[in-house]
């Protein structure tokens, strides 16, 4: 055994960590220095208490459970501010620019035995984490909109293609594992080149705003869209049938067709071809139902344009 | 292989003994713990090496999603170092039954649902390495439980890190809670100084007996 060294209890008031101590009956047996900057109570005036009628607060049972597997088990427990930000409700030192109402925590509670190895006390220290949960939070919310923009066509706000694709497969996996139909539409801005080329891009990118928000208004909330080239927009639509397919498609031209789209002083009608399909029993293939809207498109355009077209084989 | 790493006939029924004991104590403590028959299979002791460690992984955790927490845990002071890692590998898990069996009664949110994984995982390791330090006469300490992934698929386990080592001993111990329907995996694995390291204690604990 080495000599005590005389200043141990003024070396654990200088941590920057909080450190206290329970016995069995959650007797409070030492309070040093942060945990009384930190709460209401000084050491005198705690030392001797139940911590449970000084911290009203605490998950009292949660607590319990947790001293009972240290003292039994002889063996450290962690809690982490990841899932249980706070063990008490101390304040922190980003009161300004944190955001955060108490200090995130990440806590020990471990075992001090006696010279038989038999545990008599629990000894709780409190580590400030506020500085990195403040940062990883940021961190996770940086990432998440860098997925939103990742999903996103800049122009019209609408899916770009590879999520969209990558949604589309999602789905036709799902039915191909668990059953039921999806219905795919794909449509087509008519004569979208001359509108480009005698009014301007700018023109353009105004139809293809436009025409989002006029797809958006008809669409339900489960049907998904996509832009999915140039002047090309593609839906599908997750349990609906070839006959509902028809009905959303015929509506969303018509919408479309409905008003003219104006753009500094211009204005002029626009319209839509659409093709659909739909899944049936053989055909779960992701890359056939885009086949087949496709060649419905072609028809339609064919057919004079302004007009939806099922596929047929 | 290096020969240095393969164990004697000795070494090997000795280490099993040892473990078996400590997995007695440890079901003895987690049994007074929980409050509940906890059952634990004999420990499967082997060497992985380190280029089949996905097949073994995947033979040792026959599961198609599964979750692990992480601890780490090493003795005070010993040349070589003496470290290892645990997995806890829960592969189905009901988080209800889990969290009764802690006796938490607080609301189930994805965070609590975290948080019962690692006391679970502590709590198991705790017992399961006192049990088996004891019998080595040395004394481990923990690093804190981490969540090492959730529902994953165990080919995802080890991600693209580069292995550091060469060869593991990997000591496996199946828990089970027969009233909560909870079972667990536990992999206590010691990559290659540790395995030196533990062959000496062995050797010496061998000379004794």
């Amino acid at each position: 055994m080495t000599t005590q060294f005389a200043y141990t209890h003024n070396i654990i008031d200088c941590l920057d960590t909080g450190v206290f101590v329970v016995d069995k009956h959650f007797t409070v047996q030492l309070w040093n220095k942060f945990m009384e900057v930190h709460s209401n109570f000084t050491e005198s005036k705690i030392i001797g208490k139940n911590f449970f009628e000084c911290f009203s607060e605490l998950p009292k049972k949660w607590f319990e459970r947790k001293i009972h597997s240290v003292f039994m088990l002889n063996h450290e427990s962690y809690t982490s501010w990841e899932q249980r930000p706070y063990l008490l409700q101390f304040s922190h030192g980003r009161s300004v620019t944190g955001q955060l109402d108490f200090m995130y925590q990440n806590c020990n509670f471990a075992p001090i035995c006696d010279q038989n190895n038999e545990v008599q006390y629990v000894c709780v220290t409190i580590k400030d984490m506020t500085d990195i949960a403040i940062s990883t939070m940021q961190l996770k919310e940086a990432c998440a909109e860098l997925e939103r923009v990742s999903s996103i066509d800049g122009l019209t706000h609408l899916y770009n293609r590879s999520h969209w694709e990558k949604a589309f497969t999602n789905e036709v996996e799902r039915i191909e594992r668990y059953g039921g139909e999806v219905s795919l539409i794909i449509f087509d801005m008519d004569y979208f080149k001359k509108i480009n080329d005698q009014n301007g891009h700018l023109f353009g990118d105004q139809v293809l705003r436009e025409v989002a928000q006029r797809c958006k208004e008809v669409l339900r909330s489960a049907d998904v869209i996509g832009r999915y080239g140039g002047e090309e927009f593609v839906i599908f639509l997750p349990e609906t049938n070839v006959q509902e397919a028809a009905l959303v498609a015929e509506k969303l031209r018509k919408k479309i067709a409905e008003f003219p789209v104006s753009y500094e002083g211009v204005t002029l009608p626009v319209s839509i071809s659409a093709g659909f399909t739909a899944s049936n029993t053989d055909n779960h293939d992701f890359e056939k139902l885009l086949h087949q809207a496709d060649i419905a498109l072609y028809q339609a355009k064919q057919a004079g344009r302004n007009q939806c077209i099922g596929y047929t084989d | 292989m290096s020969e240095s790493l393969d164990f004697n006939e000795d070494q090997r029924d000795y280490l099993q003994e040892i473990c078996n004991i400590g997995m007695g104590q440890a079901g003895e403590s987690l049994s007074m713990l929980f409050e509940q028959y906890v059952t634990l299979s004999v420990p499967a002791i082997e060497i992985i090496n380190a280029h089949e460690l996905t097949p073994v992984l995947r033979r040792l955790i026959p599961a198609e999603t599964i979750s692990v927490v992480s601890q780490g845990f090493y003795t005070h002071i010993t040349n070589p170092k003496f470290c290892g890692e645990s997995l806890t590998v829960f592969s189905d898990t009901s988080f209800d039954n889990l969290a009764q069996l802690l006796e938490f009664d607080e609301e189930m949110t994805p965070e609590f649902e975290q948080e019962i994984l690692l006391e679970i995982s502590n709590i198991i390791n705790g017992a399961c390495l006192s049990g088996i330090a004891e019998q080595l006469s040395e004394r481990f300490f923990n690093t804190p439980p981490s969540i090492i992934g959730q529902s994953i698929a165990v080919d995802n386990l080890l991600g693209n890190h580069k292995i550091k080592w060469a060869h593991a001993l990997s000591i496996k111990i199946e828990y089970k809670v027969e009233k909560y329907s909870f079972q667990c995996d536990l992999l206590l694995l010691l990559p290659d100084n540790s395995i030196k390291y533990l062959q000496s204690i062995l050797n010496k604990l061998l000379d004794e007996f």
